[in-house]
């Protein structure tokens, strides 16, 4: 049975949190002027984590 | 100025949140927007910005039936300015609504074993075959999802990732009470894919089933 567990259940939350605020939801001043490097760091932190803790998860790949 | 966090069936309730007052406003008949103070022009898009938006949007979800959830961005200059921009979408907003009403969004993310789509040293033609086996399996993930909520969600928005480790990402806009059992459902196809790991979220206040003015979702 493949679940995630409550850590990477907790930072695909919060990444998928950040994807909606960011990119979804209604958009009425065209314009979203926000700083592209403020938005960069929160989406590499988060994949930082979040590769980190599935690789944490799953057992080693098969690299034969 | 004001930031927007949500367009709400009026009479909007407001929520009671700690460190931030909200307003409601009447922009059309049907809508009040959800509002609060903010002092700069340029918003940071902080986490702690990011979150606090978030907290405000659930929180009026969870008061009104029906809401439209508001993208982070640029505050609006007065209460005349969001007035306008409003109206000026007034027939979309209110179809948005009225799509929306009774449901929430639950988000599906499907993570593969790391290394598998990023393939480091090996020739080029092994790192294209990796990709082609895991874009089709992405494919097929994609469409098993998208049959197992089937009929279980009003809208859907399935898309084949197939980078890094993730392989494909889903948004269902489903009514309430189908809930549990779209969850029931996910978790019982996941139990057939024991390489990959489902990641189910939400319920979420229904983002990605309410894009007017923006360019895509």
């Amino acid at each position: 049975m493949s679940t995630a567990s409550p850590a990477l259940q907790q930072q695909v939350t919060l990444l998928e949190l950040v994807d909606r605020v960011l990119n979804k939801g209604v958009v009425l001043t065209g314009d979203i002027t926000l700083s592209v490097a403020g938005v960069d760091l929160v989406y590499v932190g988060l994949r930082l984590l979040l590769a980190s803790v599935a690789t944490l998860e799953r057992p080693p790949e098969d690299t034969s | 100025m004001l930031h927007l966090y949500a367009l709400a069936e009026h009479p909007a309730q407001l929520p009671a949140i700690d460190g931030t007052t909200l307003h409601a406003v009447p922009v059309t008949e049907a809508l009040d927007a959800v509002v609060g103070n903010v002092a700069e022009a340029t918003p940071s898009p902080t986490r702690e910005a990011i979150i606090g938006h978030a907290q405000v949007v659930e929180a009026v979800a969870g008061t009104s039936d029906a809401v439209l959830p508001a993208r982070f961005g640029r505050p609006l200059r007065d209460e005349a300015e969001l007035t306008s921009v409003v109206r000026e979408r007034e027939a979309e907003l209110h179809a948005a609504l009225d799509r929306v009403r009774g449901c929430i969004e639950v988000g599906v993310r499907v993570l593969c074993g790391g290394g598998r789509t990023g393939n480091e040293g090996g020739t080029g033609r092994e790192y294209l075959l990796g990709r082609l086996e895991s874009v089709r399996t992405a494919e097929g993930v994609a469409r098993a999802i998208e049959d197992a909520v089937g009929e279980k969600a009003r809208e859907r928005d399935v898309r084949v990732v197939a980078k890094d480790d993730v392989l494909v990402t889903a948004a269902f806009l489903v009514p309430r009470s189908e809930l549990d059992s779209v969850r029931a459902s996910v978790e019982e196809l996941a139990g057939g894919h024991p390489a990959l790991t489902f990641v189910v979220t939400g319920p979420w206040p229904p983002y990605s089933f309410v894009t007017v003015g923006g360019a895509g979702a």
